[in-house]
């Protein structure tokens, strides 16, 4: 019968047990188990067990894992539409648990119409931006004028863009180095999450945090197409309801909620400023000219950037 | 048959292979595609395989590998290292196996600058080995302090292992760094009683030194170092006031080695090429080793061997030391036959919560697991040390140098008893710097 | 012949290791005096360092450097030696013709997805190139074996 059926997905994260990613889909695998009587297991492979954090998109598209979230900044060029939601502007501003809300929503929403070349093999389940990443230095760091100049670690593209036209030298250092560059001074800064900064406990070796709209870093859910068919229709209902867009609010906002309680964990030992206000406006028509030119480049390229960012802005109104 | 019993059944026809001559790269990767595509499908296998000779091929960080193994290299065409070991001599005159220390000290002192074991045990075979064999040294203690001493580099920071424990750990590296500072001087002081004890036992193992050198002789013998001292110093220097990161000194070591070499007019060309060639040798030979290993470790991650530990312990309900005792001894098997990168990868996300729960500080398990690595460095029949050692020294016997690393064992092991019952040596620095 | 051919491949190997090292200097360097590290040294460190790498490996197959355990020699008659030795040749065989084999699809994905390399937009398939050089030629390698009856050490075959 296909209503005694068990099945165990394999899921593969390139982070570690302890990180938001990985504690909400623990979260999914709970409810799941208690919705289907055991019958729907999740079998864990985390810290990139199963493969480096660049091939998980791979792992599932070829079928040896079944679900996996990948950050889509590993692959450049790999997902033109989907980066987008990295650059600056398109999430929301500062640090709250909509930011994201409505622009991954909106992505979701159209991932058949938009997205289905880049997700060639793969069902898209789900979509989290990690909101607005800060800079962390060792000396004060409070305006443009200021992040003139300065060696600043960047976490992918399309804000090693952004980092150079604000007049920063952006600079490539792995996630894992990270702590030893800054403590070392071979950065000035990094520009992370609150939770990267808690992670690799930044605050050790740097004080000073300015808050800036810096855009996104995006994470995808995605699962092996086949896998997915091959659900027994009853799991498959079960399955719907945490992955996939009944359920994208939670993952909208899931990456957001753990950056507003790493800031409040680590306020006492930081030093928090925002950008003034004649830099932000400043700042918005940078981050406006780099958006646009990057959606100009895809739309030369036949993939309809300009038209993606502009649906992303009008669909993703419903979602607030 | 249960996926645990593919990954037991693995592990004995891996060491079966190994003992029947098949090369260890070859027996590694034949168990782990196998492996691999019984429990989880030949196209998975194939893919994952298919991909790690890219992935390690570019693997930024591995680049310390040829470019220390060069620097070795150059420094001992150059006669750095041989005027080194001269001095050293000269200058403890009248100790017995002055070089083996000299060996381990000096193991200490690079793994200051390099992150890695196999580059700190490939550069110090080059460094110490012909010196040594010139002094008349048994090979046994020669090879077992080179062995056993290059695993001083990923206990002494910088260390790529504690790096990507702190990334799966979530720990701070720093704090890892910290803590890891006194287990490493105590474990090369460890070392250094095991030459004692060795030379207490059979003395012919090294020359004896009875002539008499005056105090002159001895403090002008240190003048023979200068290349090495300004070699380090720029190394080292640049490392810590953050010039460049621990990846990019080895590149600076490795210049700086031919650039000494060049103008003191003790290098030529022709060395110049011919280290390059044989350090090209090296690194491809120890390649392909951590390409199998590599795919071995993947098929490890399927059996789900860990789990099977952490549901014993849990149904044992057992103290906290003899938790620890449990977790160390599973690690003691492991290192038999992984590398250290698999260790970290198919233990850290099982066990690390098992050993928070007992007590003990992440921190703390983080030093723990990098000295559990060390004894799998050096414990047949996998050891990645060993390996390093057969690849320089090929007319060495794989089985000698497994002899020669035996009594050395005995380092690790005390250390990692001494971190259960007093987790103090690790966890006090930390703590003093930065709470 | 096949000697004159690793010569070559581990000059290429030779220069690709030299412009690991001169990269990073540079780097270093630049850094140093303009404030403004050269971005770009980590994919060019990258991909100089695959090359490297694999360009040598065919010499160690050729030579049959690979590590291996001795401890059952003593206990082998020739005869037993023999076969022991054609069937490690074997087994060596098959793993490096399932290292090449299982890159095929991996670098047919790459080029189909058009895989860049972050910093410098380099093409991930170019990478790809010496790897499969090196593995191909390897496979070679240990096809040559079998036309050796003993097994050679590394003087034998030095270049
Ligand atoms: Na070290
Ligand atoms: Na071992």
């Amino acid at each position: 019968y296909a209503q005694d059926e068990e099945v165990t997905l394999k899921v593969s994260f390139f982070t570690p047990p302890s990180s938001d990613n990985n504690k909400q889909v623990r979260k999914i695998e709970e409810r799941l188990l208690e919705a289907t009587d055991g019958r729907l297991k999740l079998d864990f492979y985390e810290a990139s067990q199963m493969g480096p954090a660049p091939r998980q998109f791979d792992l599932v598209r070829t079928g040896v894992a079944d679900i996996s979230i990948m950050l889509i900044g590993l692959a450049p060029g790999r997902f033109p539409l989907l980066e987008m939601l990295d650059y600056a502007g398109v999430i929301d501003e500062g640090v709250n648990a909509e930011v994201a809300v409505p622009a991954t929503a909106a992505a979701l929403e159209m991932a058949e119409e938009y997205l289905a070349d880049e997700m060639a093999g793969v069902k898209l389940l789900n979509i989290a931006v990690l909101p607005n990443p800060i800079v962390i230095s060792k000396d004060p760091i409070n305006s443009l004028e200021d992040l003139k100049n300065t060696r600043i670690r960047h976490p992918g593209a399309a804000h090693a863009v952004m980092l150079e036209e604000v007049g920063a030298v952006p600079t490539a250092v792995q996630s894992n180095e990270m702590a030893e560059a800054l403590a070392r001074g071979v950065v000035d800064g990094v520009l992370t999450g609150y939770t990267g900064v808690d992670v690799f406990q930044l605050q050790d070796s740097a004080e000073y945090v300015l808050e800036l709209p810096s855009g996104g870093m995006t994470f995808i859910a995605v699962m092996n197409q086949d896998s997915y068919d091959a659900l027994p229709d009853d799991l498959k209902e079960v399955f719907d309801t945490q992955f996939g867009p009944a359920n994208q609010q939670e993952w909208g906002e899931h990456l957001a909620i753990g950056e507003v309680n790493a800031r409040d964990r680590l306020r006492e030992h930081l030093t928090i400023t925002q950008l003034p206000e004649a830099d932000i406006e400043q700042f918005r028509e940078i981050t406006a000219g780099i958006r646009e030119e990057a959606a100009a480049e895809r739309d030369a390229k036949g993939v309809p950037g300009t038209e993606f960012l502009e649906q992303l802005r009008e669909r993703g109104e419903a979602y607030r | 048959m249960s996926i645990q019993a593919i990954g037991v059944l693995g592990v004995v026809v891996l060491i079966l292979l190994i003992f029947l001559r098949f090369p260890v790269a070859v027996a590694m990767g034949l168990v782990a595609f196998v492996g691999y595509g019984a429990i989880n499908g030949f196209d998975s296998a194939l893919q994952v395989m298919g991909v790690i000779p890219f992935d390690l091929g570019t693997n930024y960080a591995l680049s310390q590998l040829p470019l220390f193994v060069l620097m070795g290299d150059l420094a001992v065409r150059s006669g750095m290292s041989s005027r080194l070991y001269g001095a050293a001599q000269t200058i403890f005159t009248g100790l017995r196996g002055s070089q083996a220390y000299a060996t381990l000290g000096a193991s200490a002192g690079f793994g200051a600058v390099s992150g890695s074991s196999i580059a700190t045990a490939a550069t110090m075979t080059r460094v110490s080995v012909p010196p040594m064999r010139e002094a008349k040294y048994d090979d046994r203690l020669s090879a077992g302090s080179i062995a056993a001493g290059g695993t001083l580099g990923i206990l002494i920071p910088p260390s790529i292992a504690l790096v990507v424990y702190a990334m799966i750990a979530e720990q701070s590296v720093p704090r890892l760094y910290a803590a890891s500072l006194i287990p490493g001087i105590a474990l090369c002081v460890l070392y250094c009683l095991v030459v004692a004890v060795m030379l207490k036992v059979k003395p012919g193992m090294a020359p004896t030194t009875d002539e008499r050198v005056g105090f002159g002789e001895r403090v002008r013998a240190l003048g023979q170092v200068w290349e090495i001292a300004i070699l380090f110093a720029l190394v080292i220097g640049g490392l810590y006031t953050g010039i460049f990161t621990a990846t990019e000194a080895a590149a600076v070591g490795a210049f700086g080695a031919w650039f000494l070499g060049v103008v003191t007019r003790r290098l030529t060309w022709r060395d110049t090429f011919n280290g390059f060639l044989s350090t090209l040798k090296t690194t491809a030979m120890l390649y392909v080793i951590l390409i199998a290993a590599n795919a071995f470790t993947y098929f490890v991650v399927l059996t789900q061997i860990p789990q099977g530990l952490v549901e014993m312990v849990t149904n044992l309900g057992l103290g906290p030391i003899l938790v620890l005792v449990v977790i160390g001894v599973f690690y003691v098997i492991l290192g038999c036959f992984l590398e250290a990168f698999g260790m970290i990868l198919i233990t850290v996300p099982i066990l690390l919560p098992v050993v928070v729960q007992a007590g003990y500080d992440p921190i703390w398990f983080g030093v723990f697991l990098v000295v559990m690595i060390e004894l799998g460095m050096i414990t047949p029949p996998v050891g990645m040390n060993i390996f390093v050692m057969q690849a320089e020294l090929t007319k060495m016997k794989l089985s000698r140098i497994y002899q020669a690393v035996l009594p050395f064992l005995a380092a690790p092991i005390i250390l990692a008893v001494i971190l259960i019952l007093v987790p103090g040596i690790a966890t006090y620095l930390p703590s003093l710097f930065f709470d | 012949m096949l000697d004159r051919l690793n010569r070559l491949l581990v000059l290429l190997a030779a220069v690709a290791l030299f412009v690991v090292i001169a990269i990073t200097l540079f780097d270093i360097v630049l850094a140093l005096v303009t404030g403004r590290p050269y971005s770009g040294v980590y994919d060019i460190v990258q991909a100089f360092l695959a090359a490297s790498v694999f360009l040598a490996m065919p010499i160690v197959f050729r030579g049959e450097t690979n590590i291996q355990v001795n401890l059952i020699d003593g206990l082998l008659g020739p005869k037993a030696r023999a076969v022991n030795l054609f069937i490690a040749r074997l087994a060596t065989l098959a793993f490096m013709i399932i290292i090449g084999w299982s890159e095929i699809q991996p670098f047919r994905d790459t080029i189909l997805f058009g895989d860049i390399l972050y910093e410098t937009g380099l093409k991930v398939w170019i990478i790809w190139i010496p790897i499969l050089i090196g593995t191909a030629l390897s496979i070679l390698m240990v096809v040559t074996t079998f036309w050796r009856g003993h097994q050679a050490n590394a003087e034998e075959v030095e270049v």
